[in-house]
């Protein structure tokens, strides 16, 4: 594993390119970044967290500075990466331990200290990640475990080449023609369901 | 406004904000009016969030299976660290061990074989395996020993200068008097070409010079031919320098009832003490007197001119 940190701009323009083994190493350069996980388990510690809790909010902080970068939402230059991912994973804590119970009341200061970095975290993180597996599984339970393969290798952007070559396709294309009638048949089932559609399109 | 039939591409490119503003405008007025198109622009919609989560939740198994990968190795610190630092220390121990056994094995082997070669005529017997047993230990005990050229200076005195000269003079004597293959030709006289004994092998090593090959075929000799392989052996001890379990040898030898070599026997143990003075000093004057008193002794005349060069060095 390269241990040298990557600087800001070399993660971003892995996440927003199309080289999904370089997306895959800047994320691996973030979450072996000691740094930052030092500074944020300390500051998941310091305001009640436990080492579950640091490991499980560093994940999900992870995951939402990708969708961040991909909805364009992060903003280089008003934070940094890490003080980004930090910022994310002190106020999801916060937030679950506010619906949880009110003790969060007293970490209100570093909440808004956090705010005040620019950290864009709306209504959506009140749903827990365990409720949207749970829908997730119950619209693509039903597809198969090879289209659900496939539909996972094209939502981490994975060309159909790479598609073929991890799951046995014999060409490119025939890769991509399977992952066209798999979108179909989510497509499908999404119009069966308009109330499973609905949550979706809610989120 | 004219109705128009949208791909999924272009569906798409609506929701990825790639479409041009003319296009947009046309597309959101389509929606209001065709409720089909916004069926499939909220399924395409649904779609893509299905996607997202599906992005999300492989994120978080990968960052699982990494978290559990980092686990694996904070929980093996004993693994990682028998790799470096104990690995090393292992190695550095194990190599202080190899020099010390390569520096004190000489010394153990050499007091080794004087303990176990006592001057005792039934020791040279029982040092030969007898009922053709193969005896490793003492075998590589032999061969090392062996291997390892002594310093007859050194070994036999060490400290004092004038002993050393003295010794090189005693030395001088003996090889002037050495009955070079007397007889021992007489034993291998009786070899036969289709023998392959152990002796056989043993006589053929000790003509090609590998002393050290001929003590040990001669250290499990053939019971029948025990006598022979102690005087043989004694000869390639003598030839190695080990004197004094050259002369256990031939000591044993002499005693054997019927031999042909009776007197060569008698004649090495005086060469052989002649190696050993001066601590041998009384022994080699003893055996000296016996052979110049008997006039029919072979070497009586031998014995004679080794008491008279005795004479000029005192």
């Amino acid at each position: 594993m390269d241990n040298q940190l990557w600087t800001d701009e070399e993660i971003l323009n892995a996440i927003r390119g199309v080289d999904t083994n370089k997306c895959n190493q800047a994320f691996r350069n973030l979450f072996y970044d000691e740094k930052l996980q030092r500074s944020v388990n300390k500051k998941i510690r310091s305001i009640g967290g436990d080492e579950a809790d640091f490991v499980e909010f560093f994940h999900l902080a992870l995951v939402r500075f990708d969708e961040a970068v991909r909805n364009n939402v992060y903003n280089e230059k008003f934070s940094s990466i890490r003080t980004y991912i930090k910022g994310v994973a002190v106020k999801m804590f916060i937030t679950r331990k506010r619906s949880n119970n009110s003790l969060a009341n007293r970490h209100e200061n570093a909440a808004i200290f956090y705010d005040s970095t620019a950290v864009s975290i709306n209504a959506e993180d009140e749903m827990i990640f365990r409720q949207q597996a749970e829908l997730l599984e119950k619209i693509i339970g039903g597809l198969g475990g090879k289209c659900r393969e496939l539909l996972k290798l094209s939502s981490l952007n994975y060309s159909n080449a790479e598609i073929a070559n991890k799951l046995m396709y014999k060409t490119a294309n025939a890769a991509k023609s399977a992952v066209y009638d798999c979108r179909g048949k989510l497509r499908a089932f999404l119009n069966d369901n308009p109330a499973l559609k609905a949550q979706l399109i809610g989120l | 406004m004219s109705e128009r039939n949208y791909t999924p591409d272009e569906i798409e490119d609506y929701l990825e904000g790639k479409m041009g503003d003319a296009e947009k405008a046309v597309f959101e007025a389509t929606i209001t009016e065709d409720k089909a198109l916004a069926e499939m622009l909220d399924t395409f919609r649904a779609e893509k969030k299905a996607f997202r989560l599906l992005r999300s939740q492989a994120l978080l198994e990968q960052f699982q299976s990494w978290e559990q990968e980092k686990t694996s190795l904070k929980k093996s610190p004993a693994k990682k660290w028998f790799n470096h630092r104990h690995l090393r220390v292992l190695i550095l121990i194990m190599a202080i061990l190899i020099c010390g056994v390569m520096v004190l094995s000489p010394w153990f082997s050499k007091h080794n074989v004087t303990k176990t070669i006592e001057p005792d005529k039934q020791v040279a017997k029982d040092s030969l395996n007898v009922d053709g047993e193969e005896n490793e230990a003492d075998t590589n005990k032999i061969k090392e020993n062996s291997d390892i050229k002594l310093n007859k200076d050194k070994v036999q005195d060490p400290k004092s200068k004038t002993s050393t000269k003295t010794t090189k003079v005693f030395a001088e004597l003996a090889d002037k008097y050495y009955i070079a293959g007397g007889g021992f030709g007489i034993s291998r006289r009786n070899t036969t070409s289709t023998d392959s004994s152990k002796y056989v092998r043993a006589v053929i090593e000790f003509d090609a010079g590998r002393l050290s090959r001929a003590l040990t075929l001669l250290q499990q000799p053939d019971s029948s031919r025990l006598d022979q392989s102690v005087y043989l052996r004694a000869h390639t001890l003598y030839k190695l320098d080990r004197y004094k379990e050259a002369l256990t040898d031939f000591r044993y030898f002499k005693q054997v009832p019927v031999s042909d070599n009776k007197y060569d026997a008698e004649w090495c143990e005086v060469l052989c003490l002649l190696h050993l003075m001066p601590a041998e000093r009384s022994d080699l004057f003893e055996i000296l007197k016996k052979i110049s008193a008997n006039a029919n002794h072979p070497y009586f005349g031998k014995a004679k001119s080794v008491l008279t060069d005795l004479d000029k060095l005192n």
